[in-house]
């Protein structure tokens, strides 16, 4: 097959000839060698083509699955997972600069009507098309993932499909009671995950502590994508117990434990919530946890950076997203207590009376 | 820089969300994200709508007990973070008397200012090829060559 020459650079007007032929290749690939995987996610079938069945054990155990799609369907999205040693292709070209210049590369893909990503180690790059309705990816060998992967498996691809959809991954935690729920937004270390874990300790539901998939047509509904929670040992400690953390493996990238569903008393996953309010928390060590109204755009400050800079492109559509949400919603403000179960209440009490 | 001309939002790199009482704007080439309030978004509003600043600020300038230097700073701060350009199109200005910041200033609105987060440049920055080991990744640093 036509992949580009060994120890190639690329640039942004260079890379769409990786892009066409990877696209080309796989339509033409050898699958006896390759391990299938379907996601039945929210909305979305894919069909993924691994060339490592490692990596698509690792993806079955950390997506969602969402609602199962009908026997005989056909998927909506196909990718190819591959890695040059693998399939005994050339080593992926190196960015040829210094920085990765993500808005030249979208810029030249958008011409000829494509998505891509590109990450500099372990050397990632990822192409979409929507049309071919097909995504690529090519490592260099089997496992060359960045360590934060695991936690938000086949993240670019998910949210380039789910655009398409007029819908969007957000960068954000929910929880909920009997299916009524609200968003947890903020930056990296605001108390999403740790407010996470703290509803689930003690009965709540939610559909990610990371990202979400959201959906505002009539009404707002998230929806899980993924099967993991992280919280690093001190929140785990706080709110389970010191021996919980012997159930939850190593800790990953960020000194967080990922924690798989499987690993916890009860999955505190439900197919979707209908969402109700935004709010924002903030780490108080208050007596006694407070929610109370914040500005649209003090929700829009703590929602939208994050979510628009952690993902490849869209970045004006995600920001007119999160503009939208964030003036149907109500916006509160969550004054956290360092008691997981008095906070859990305190939501749950929020939600009761939330309007139906 | 003049600030006789009409100004515009510098799109696409620029995206502003207006709230009403705050509008909040994202510079996409540097992670850097801003918040209006009061005077501050209405001169926004009135600077996007082909207001120029000069004539803004020497309107001001004429009313009494109204401190144009404020103003002027932050349209300057608005520029120095490339929030704003001049606009190549002739300005289709709104007459001073209607604009919302005058309305605003003379009824004793607080000095304008400009809010500044920059909590997400480093993650818009930060996408180094050369001094990172490829086979542990990110943050993790390639370990310099010894010195002979």
């Amino acid at each position: 097959m036509a992949v580009p020459e060994p120890t190639a650079f690329l640039s942004a007007d260079s890379q769409e000839s990786l892009a066409l032929s990877l696209l080309e290749a796989v339509t033409t690939l050898d699958r006896s060698r390759l391990h299938l995987r379907r996601f039945t996610l929210p909305g979305l079938v894919i069909d993924a083509w691994f060339s490592n069945v490692a990596y698509g054990d690792l993806c079955t155990r950390n997506l969602a699955h969402g609602r199962m799609p009908d026997i005989g369907s056909s998927a909506d999205l196909t990718l190819y997972l591959l890695d040059s040693d693998s399939m005994n292709w050339p080593q992926p070209p190196r960015w040829a600069e210094k920085l990765f210049d993500r808005k030249a590369a979208n810029s030249e893909l958008a011409r000829i009507g494509l998505k891509g990503a590109y990450q500099h180690d372990p050397r990632v790059w990822q192409f979409f098309s929507q049309s071919r309705r097909t995504g690529v990816q090519l490592v260099r060998r089997p496992g060359a993932h960045p360590p934060w992967e695991s936690g938000g498996t086949l993240r670019s691809f998910l949210h380039w499909a789910y655009a398409a959809q007029g819908r969007r991954l957000c960068h954000c935690a929910t929880l909920g009671v009997n299916g009524k729920g609200i968003v947890l937004v903020g930056a990296g270390g605001s108390g999403k995950s740790g407010t996470t874990l703290a509803g689930i300790a003690n009965g709540l539901e939610t559909t990610g502590d990371d990202y979400c998939l959201i959906d505002q047509s009539e009404t707002v509904t998230a929806y899980p994508l993924f099967r993991i929670l992280k919280q690093d040992a001190p929140g785990v400690i706080r709110v389970l117990g010191s021996s919980a953390t012997e159930r939850f493996g190593p800790l990953n990238w960020q000194d967080k434990y990922e924690i798989h569903e499987s690993a916890l008393p009860r999955s505190p996953f439900v197919a979707e919530l209908d969402i109700r309010a935004i709010v924002v928390p903030r780490i108080a060590h208050l007596a006694r946890t407070i929610i109370r109204p914040v500005s649209a755009g003090h929700a829009m400050r703590s929602f939208a950076p994050s979510s628009t800079f952690q993902l490849p492109d869209g970045e004006v559509e995600g920001i007119a997203f999160a503009g939208r949400l964030c003036r149907t919603l109500p916006c509160m403000e969550m004054l956290l207590s360092e008691e997981s179960s008095e906070i859990a209440a305190t939501l749950h009490n929020f939600l009761k009376h939330q309007r139906s | 820089m003049s600030i006789k001309s009409g100004f515009e939002i510098s799109s696409p790199d620029v995206v502003a969300e207006d709230f009403g009482s705050e509008i909040v704007v994202l510079n996409l080439s540097n992670g850097k994200y801003f918040s209006l309030r009061g005077v501050a978004a209405d001169i926004w509003r009135d600077l996007a709508s082909g207001l120029p600043p000069q004539i803004l600020l020497d309107h001001l300038r004429s009313l009494q007990n109204i401190h144009a230097d404020f103003v002027q700073s932050f349209v300057l701060d608005l520029i120095r973070e490339e929030l704003i350009r001049p606009s190549k199109a002739s300005p289709d200005s709104i007459s001073p008397d209607a604009a919302q910041s005058v309305v605003a200033l003379s009824k004793g609105a607080e000095a304008p200012i400009l809010e500044i987060f920059d909590d997400m440049a480093e993650l818009i920055l930060s996408d180094p090829i050369h001094d990172v080991d490829e086979d542990i990744g990110w943050p993790v640093k390639r370990t310099p060559p010894a010195e002979k």
